[in-house]
């Protein structure tokens, strides 16, 4: 067996290959050791726990509600898949990937995400006559009830509160 | 008892033992089309998901992200036609994949670009874009354009895929990569009792926003529902050590296609199924691309 660069790459990226889907709970954290570091700034980080641990079992929607200083307030949808055509919505498929990931308690991913997107809100819908004093994030989640965990009714759609932000963090 | 020696040139026959590049080249023109056409999708809305005033602000991205990733973004200044400029570069890069132009550069141009918009913003990507970022590295070091290529036409001995044989060892590599994705994919789901008890299948197939073409609801029978989802653990335990086995390799391949067609079907997940199903190609055996090949030039009539 020749051992040259071609082999040792070849074992090197098996082993890569078969090991770091494991350490896929790191996928939005700062990498630690030269290794990881290496794998993160190369873009080369994976995970396959596809639809599994645990399955997606409900739809979401995330909506803001955007308060303005005279009272008003606008609501905006962020795309929802399930109102759109067949077309539009494989179209804006990813939207359904980024508010999974807003929804997400336990993500470190929706730590990032939620100001983030509070940020660009205000950079879109402020204005200077009638200031936004206050943003919401809520999300609408709709679980895929099986037959018999339905008990004869339909799936309620249930809304929480997941992200606030105000102008003066000291009003209410 | 296996010897090492024969260990070592069981290696070397699987990894380095020639033959015609026409499958990592067939792989290639369909991979550049996909790498097009995701770089496409992207661009529609660019500006909200990789501008600096997008979703995710340049300040949020170097603060959250920019640090530890590379990226080109990282090395442009903060403005929209910086993101046009990535995506440009990618989708010319893709282009000349496929066509087989400059492959070796392209495919580094591809994967450099790929990875800086994949970073720009990575709460927006799924597994298929995973795949694409490591067959887009593997590619690299492919002998990719050595066949159906531009680059081919244009060399020393203009053939297009009458070339000689060379030895596989990227494209075991890149098989493998798909075998380990589909593996790990099955022992994933081991842990999760929604896949062991049979109903896993219902929920993505009933969630609205999965939901694509009629009659995912026939999934709402217990009796389909487990009959489907155990298919699903077979398959992709089937693509990890039983799809090397050459009686296997063929069915295997139309059950796994089958099952990336009625998901492409049923479930609206963008790109994913085709990425999926160009990677398999990856495992069938150049003789059967150039019969294709040849077959087509005769319709032709080149």
């Amino acid at each position: 067996m020749r051992v040259d660069f071609v082999t040792l790459y070849i074992a090197t990226y098996l082993w890569f290959a078969w090991i770091w889907p494991s350490h896929t709970h790191l996928a939005f954290r700062p990498a630690t050791g030269w290794w990881n570091r290496t794998v993160y700034w190369l873009g080369l980080s994976h995970g396959w726990s596809m639809f599994a641990n645990p399955i997606t079992k409900c739809s979401v929607a995330i909506e803001a509600r955007m308060f303005r200083e005279d009272g008003d307030v606008e609501i905006r949808h962020l795309p929802r898949l399930d109102r759109l055509g067949i077309g539009q919505a494989f179209l804006a498929a990813r939207h359904r990937i980024y508010q999974v990931i807003l929804r997400d308690t336990r993500g470190v991913a929706a730590q990032i995400a939620r100001p983030a997107l509070v940020e660009y809100l205000w950079r879109e819908y402020d204005s200077p006559e009638n200031p936004l004093v206050r943003i919401e994030l809520l999300a609408e989640s709709q679980y895929a009830f099986q037959d018999h965990e339905r008990g004869g009714v339909e799936s309620p759609k249930r809304t929480h509160l997941i992200h606030v932000c105000r102008s003066n963090p000291t009003l209410p | 008892m296996i010897t090492l020696r024969e260990l070592f040139e069981a290696w070397e026959g699987f990894f380095h033992t020639p033959e015609p590049p026409v499958t990592v080249a067939v792989f290639r023109i369909l991979f550049g089309l996909l790498l097009v056409i995701n770089a496409l999708l992207i661009a529609r809305e660019a500006r909200y998901w990789l501008g600096p005033e997008g979703v995710l602000s340049h300040d949020n991205y170097r603060q959250e992200f920019g640090r530890f990733r590379f990226s080109l973004f990282n090395y442009l200044p903060a403005r929209n036609s910086s993101v046009y400029i990535v995506l440009a570069m990618h989708i010319f890069a893709a282009t000349f994949l496929t066509l087989g132009l400059f492959t070796r550069i392209s495919s580094i141009l591809a994967f450099v670009t790929l990875v800086s918009i994949f970073h720009r913003n990575p709460l927006i990507h799924h597994s298929g874009d995973a795949v694409l970022r490591l067959m887009s590295f593997l590619l690299i070091f492919s002998p990719a354009g050595e066949a159906l290529s531009l680059d081919n036409l244009l060399g020393d001995r203009p053939q297009l895929h009458a070339v000689p044989a060379v030895s596989p060892w990227c494209l075991r590599l890149m098989q493998l990569q798909v075998s380990i994705v589909y593996f790990r994919a099955f022992l994933c789901k081991l842990g999760d009792p929604d896949w062991l008890k049979g109903t896993a299948i219902y929920y993505p197939t009933q969630i609205e926003t999965f939901r694509r073409f009629p009659g995912g609801s026939i999934f709402a029978n217990r009796r389909v529902q487990k009959l489907a989802t155990w298919s699903v653990l077979c398959i992709e335990f089937s693509v990890g050590p039983l799809i090397w086995i050459e009686e296997f390799r063929y069915p295997i391949l139309l059950c796994v296609v089958l099952f990336h067609l009625s998901i492409e079907y049923f479930m609206n997940i963008q790109l994913f199924s085709w990425i999926m199903i160009v990677c398999l190609l990856l495992f069938v055996e150049p003789h059967y691309f150039e019969v294709g090949i040849d077959f087509i030039r005769v319709l032709a009539g080149v």
